[in-house]
């Protein structure tokens, strides 16, 4: 008996398209929502390299939508611990883990090994480097996001014949929307059947690319509306500006402003500082609010008691965050608090550990 | 009279209340655009595309009768 024989069997697969499959590189960038619902079926399926790319560390609130993980990994690195659950439920498949955040820098090292790309981030920063990195690298990728109880999923940049390409992200949004205009799924709320539904989508459009079988040619943009059970697909062509917003090469791709990438990791983890002083308020005694900036950095903090801490200093001073049950961090700009989330939620992994947006420069409450 | 029928999506549909609306008497896409900015300002500063019968609008047109017109955000969470 073969693993793929009932999907060998189909008329437009076969042995021959099982081959491709199994040559098949495909890259998951994200491993929230959406990666939780496409990596099983492309693993199933058979692709023969799957890369797991996410710096995002598992929380409680991501259960009900990442189906992969459960209580005991929370705080665990989501790529580690997916990867581990993946390779022992597919041993014949190249796993590869990059338990790190997408960046300018690191895609360069990583893209080249790959054939395919999974969008399954939420937010635009990623989602406009992975699209100009596949459009330098010429390679196909498959967007997949949410927004309330709707999805959207389109497959885009695949190569044609005459070496053109179809659409790319930048077709249809030239430009990417300012920060915090399209609120995300921490802020807006999500149910994971509908994830599971998109996800699935890209999973079968990747298989569908790689197996180069039904109509997934690209230039199509999908939605689909949970609650109203509609799904409407729109006919894409190329906007006249998209090619002046695309880098030229490796060294424009470096220089193009994906900054707010920094400050929208960990996004389920940022709160903002009403938000913050709400909660401080109702729990005073088991919050604790921590500044990780120097004391001569301006605005000073006075609406709460906090803690001093610079992040050098953090791992000596663990002794003292011991007894609270929510941190609130805050520095500048997010950056230092960023950081400081990433290592305080290793030592910390039940204490609910906060970002404030923006740093204190986006603070309105002073 | 031309009467089109207008679909919103994502944060278009949530802000401005419903999924669906019509609009009546709209020439061009132009007027289109103007119209819909002047009946929801927030469509001024927020990031969405344009579809016309399924297909993306790239360049100014003349309406038809009874198109369906698509108010398309991008989403982002995952």
């Amino acid at each position: 008996m073969n693993r793929f024989e009932r999907q060998i069997a189909l008329q437009n697969i076969g042995v021959a398209g099982q081959a491709k499959i199994r040559a098949a590189r495909v890259l998951v960038v994200g491993i929230g929502g959406l990666g939780n619902a496409v990596l099983p079926y492309l693993a199933a399926a058979g692709v023969g390299t799957i890369g797991l790319v996410d710096g995002d560390t598992i929380a409680l609130n991501n259960l009900n939508r990442q189906i992969l993980f459960s209580e005991l990994h929370i705080g665990q690195k989501k790529a580690e611990v997916a990867l581990a659950l993946l390779k022992k439920q597919y041993t014949d498949i190249i796993w590869q883990s990059y338990p790190v955040f997408l960046t300018p820098d690191n895609i360069v090292d990583i893209l080249p090994h790959y054939d395919l790309v999974i969008d399954a981030t939420d937010n635009f920063a990623t989602r406009y480097l992975i699209n100009d990195a596949c459009f330098l690298w010429k390679k196909p990728w498959i967007l997949g996001a949410i927004y309330r109880y709707e999805g959207q999923y389109a497959i885009f940049n695949v190569p044609q014949q005459k070496g053109s390409y179809t659409c790319n992200y930048r077709d249809v949004y030239p430009q990417m929307p300012a920060p915090h205009e399209v609120p995300n799924c921490h802020e807006t709320g999500v149910i994971g059947a509908l994830v599971g539904i998109i996800g699935t989508m890209q999973a079968a459009e990747a298989i569908k690319y790689i197996a180069q079988i039904g109509n997934s040619q690209g230039n199509q943009l999908y939605y689909y509306h949970f609650l109203e059970n509609r799904w409407h697909s729109v006919g894409l062509s190329a906007h006249p500006k998209a090619s002046q917003y695309l880098p030229k090469n490796i060294e424009e791709l470096k220089q193009q402003p994906y900054a707010s990438l920094l400050c929208t990791m960990n996004s389920n983890r940022i709160i903002s500082w009403q938000k913050a002083l709400a909660h401080y308020l109702a729990l005073p005694k088991t919050t604790a609010w921590i500044d990780l900036r120097a004391a001569q950095e301006m605005p000073q903090w006075t609406q709460t008691p906090y803690l001093r801490m610079a992040i050098s200093d953090i791992e000596s001073q663990l002794d003292m965050l011991q007894p609270y049950e929510t941190l609130l961090l805050f520095c500048q700009t997010g950056i230092r608090s960023n950081k400081a989330l990433g290592m305080l939620q290793q030592h910390f992994p039940d204490k609910e550990i906060f970002t404030l947006q923006g740093g204190i420069q986006n603070c309105i409450l002073l | 009279m031309n009467r089109h029928k207008i679909i919103a999506f994502g944060i278009i549909a949530e802000k401005i209340g419903k999924t669906e609306f019509y609009l009546e008497n709209i020439a061009t896409t132009q007027a289109l655009k103007e119209k819909l900015y002047n009946q929801y300002p927030f469509l001024q500063t927020l990031t969405f595309s344009i579809a016309i019968d399924h297909e993306i609008l790239q360049e100014e047109l003349t309406l038809e009768e009874n198109q369906e017109i698509a108010l398309l955000p991008p989403f982002s969470g995952g």
